[in-house]
């Protein structure tokens, strides 16, 4: 599952005056933001601050309100067609009462590939398609340790279980961007050192993964990259300058007072 | 042509009922008798399209959280119904017309104010189903009304015969050929957003199958139970199964079985068509939610004070 050498000067991501609005509040405020491609890129910020917004849009299941976004140098929409964008939700968005097995769900990353193909085969039952893509769904699982679960229906899954089952469905993608949202939360340290693992190896490969996390120690210890975002870009770069302390606390202060007045108050930055 | 087209779709329909004739006779005489009747082959066939349709289209109902959507849309049907009936138009242009704007409006309400979907659902279908009723009030009598509103299977026709065949048809198709887009569209929008599938359309597309249905199934079950037909053979599923292919197969059959039961009790025992299908099939639904092997509560009863 090698990926195609990425090109280094082109970003992975290239947003340029990015505004999303609900309602009438902002949620992303003229963002401009450039990520590298093939690092492990930390996207961090307080509660509120637009971070799985940022993901959505980029995803293509929000519109933004102006800007625009280009992902591997091309307008984001053909590299989603063409099975480049892989995406791992936060797992209270997915019903996990749904009939469907280990093995079905992880087979949904390959979709976009098998539409691919072209031809008959693309409309071809998921129990029939051919065994290329049932390979992949295969070694996804192992990278995850749950090969051994694959007929398990997903309803009888634990938290961390859910997340490993989620990863292996972007990894079976085999694309050259992962987004990642919120991987780590509510998982054990098995699955957080086994999860953390993964996207390393998958950066080593030459991939970009772009992980929204909570976790500043993790993000300072294990990203090349980190984003601080407030609704607007408040810096990038190295985790270990970006994420000081010092750094965290004015971002949440300014995360208080720009909320101030409206209905919510953002949370402070849980600093584990 | 469309005499053509309507004569060919007349010979499709009379090589069905030879086959599906072949098999009732195949049933013991006092089954088998109350099929003789030229009518009540229709019923039959009807029956089998309707139950089968709707089973199967129930089942992304239930997953998709749509059972009210699917009540909205049949009772935006009426108005339809009522102004085809004015301009001498068949009545399915105007009751597809009809429940396909209510759902459109639907969307449009949710997207441009802060009403949520299930009131701008409760507000729509009932002003739409409040046109029907007036409009209906002056025309037409209220035997007509009451055909609309709770089916008539024994008095189907052609025309209505060959429609149901067609969106049964249609339906089959696109479950088949875009199972996996279906399939991740209704799990995980998201996911299929991130690999570049057009959601609104599948959304919409969707939409249209379920008012086709319904339009198809005004005159076995009628506009009310319609919603019953949508909703339960997926719910009882639902309770039995763990795969997806398995629930949409065992939704379908439990349709097509429950409407075929209830016909004949129909006819046994000289009581509304509609009601007896609804009837047979809610029975299937308390089977299922008492005795389902792992999530019947009274099999996990049975188990515990076993175990």
């Amino acid at each position: 599952m090698a990926a195609e050498t990425p090109n280094q000067a082109v970003p992975a991501v290239q947003v340029a005056g990015l505004t999303v609005a609900y309602d009438s509040a902002l949620a992303l405020d003229n963002v401009d933001l450039a990520l590298p491609a093939g690092r492990l890129i930390a996207v961090v910020g307080p509660n509120g601050a637009g971070k799985s917004t940022l993901l959505r849009t980029l995803v293509g299941s929000l519109k933004p309100t102006r800007g625009s976004v280009f992902i591997h140098g091309q307008d984001a929409e053909r590299q989603r067609r063409s099975g480049q964008i892989a995406y791992m939700p936060q797992h209270e968005q997915v019903d996990w009462d749904f009939p469907l097995s280990v093995r079905d769900v992880v087979l949904c990353g390959r979709y976009g590939r098998i539409r691919l193909e072209g031809g008959w085969r693309r409309f071809l039952l998921p129990a029939m398609v051919s065994d290329r893509h049932q390979k992949a769904v295969r070694e996804a699982l192992e990278a995850v340790d749950m090969h051994d679960n694959m007929d398990q229906p997903i309803e009888t899954l634990s938290g961390g279980q859910r997340k490993r089952v989620l990863l292996a469905r972007a990894l079976a993608q085999d694309a050259r961007l992962l987004l990642l949202d919120e991987p780590l939360v509510g998982v054990d340290r098995r699955s957080e050192d086994l999860i953390m693992q993964v996207l390393c190896r998958q950066r080593d490969q030459g991939r970009t993964v772009v992980m929204v996390t909570h976790d500043i120690v993790g993000a300072r210890r294990d990203a090349d990259f980190a984003v601080l975002i407030n609704r607007r870009v408040v810096g990038t770069g190295d985790p270990h300058d970006l994420l000081s302390d010092d750094m965290i606390s004015r971002t949440a202060t300014a995360a208080w007072l720009s909320n101030r007045g409206q209905r919510y108050q953002a949370d402070t930055l849980e600093v584990a | 042509m469309i005499e053509t087209l309507q004569g060919a779709g007349e010979a499709v329909i009379d090589l069905l009922i030879g086959a599906m004739m072949v098999v009732v006779n195949l049933l013991p005489e006092t089954l088998a008798e109350p099929f003789q009747y030229r009518f009540m082959q229709r019923a039959l066939l009807t029956s089998i399209l309707v139950g089968a349709v709707c089973g199967l289209l129930s089942s992304y109902v239930i997953l998709k959280r749509w059972s009210l959507l699917g009540d909205a849309i049949s009772h935006a049907v009426l108005p339809g119904v009522a102004i085809a009936y004015l301009l001498g138009w068949p009545f399915f242009v105007g009751a597809f017309a009809t429940g396909a704007l209510t759902s459109l409006g639907i969307g449009v309400i949710e997207r441009n104010t802060r009403i949520k979907s299930d009131a701008a659902m409760g507000l729509m279908f009932t002003a739409a189903f409040a046109l029907g009723v007036v409009i209906i009030s002056q025309i037409a009598t209220s035997t007509h009304l009451m055909h609309i509103l709770f089916g008539n299977v024994l008095g189907v026709r052609y025309p209505a015969l060959m429609l149901t065949l067609f969106a049964g048809v249609l339906v089959l198709t696109v479950v088949l050929l875009f199972y996996k887009e279906l399939l991740v569209y209704v799990f995980d929008p998201v996911q299929a957003r991130s690999q570049g599938l057009n959601t609104s359309f599948i959304h919409y597309g969707l939409i249209l199958l379920l008012t086709l249905t319904i339009v198809a199934s005004l005159e076995t079950v009628g506009i009310i139970l319609v919603v019953s037909m949508l909703v339960t053979p997926g719910a009882t599923a639902y309770l039995l199964v763990n795969r997806l292919s398995t629930m949409l197969v065992l939704s379908t059959v439990i349709g097509i079985v429950s409407a075929v039961i209830g016909l004949y009790l129909a006819f046994q025992f000289n009581v509304a068509s509609g009601g007896a299908i609804v009837l047979v099939v809610s029975a299937f639904f308390l089977l299922a939610f008492l005795f389902a092997p792992q999530r019947g509560v009274a099999t996990r009863w049975l188990k515990q004070s076993a175990g």
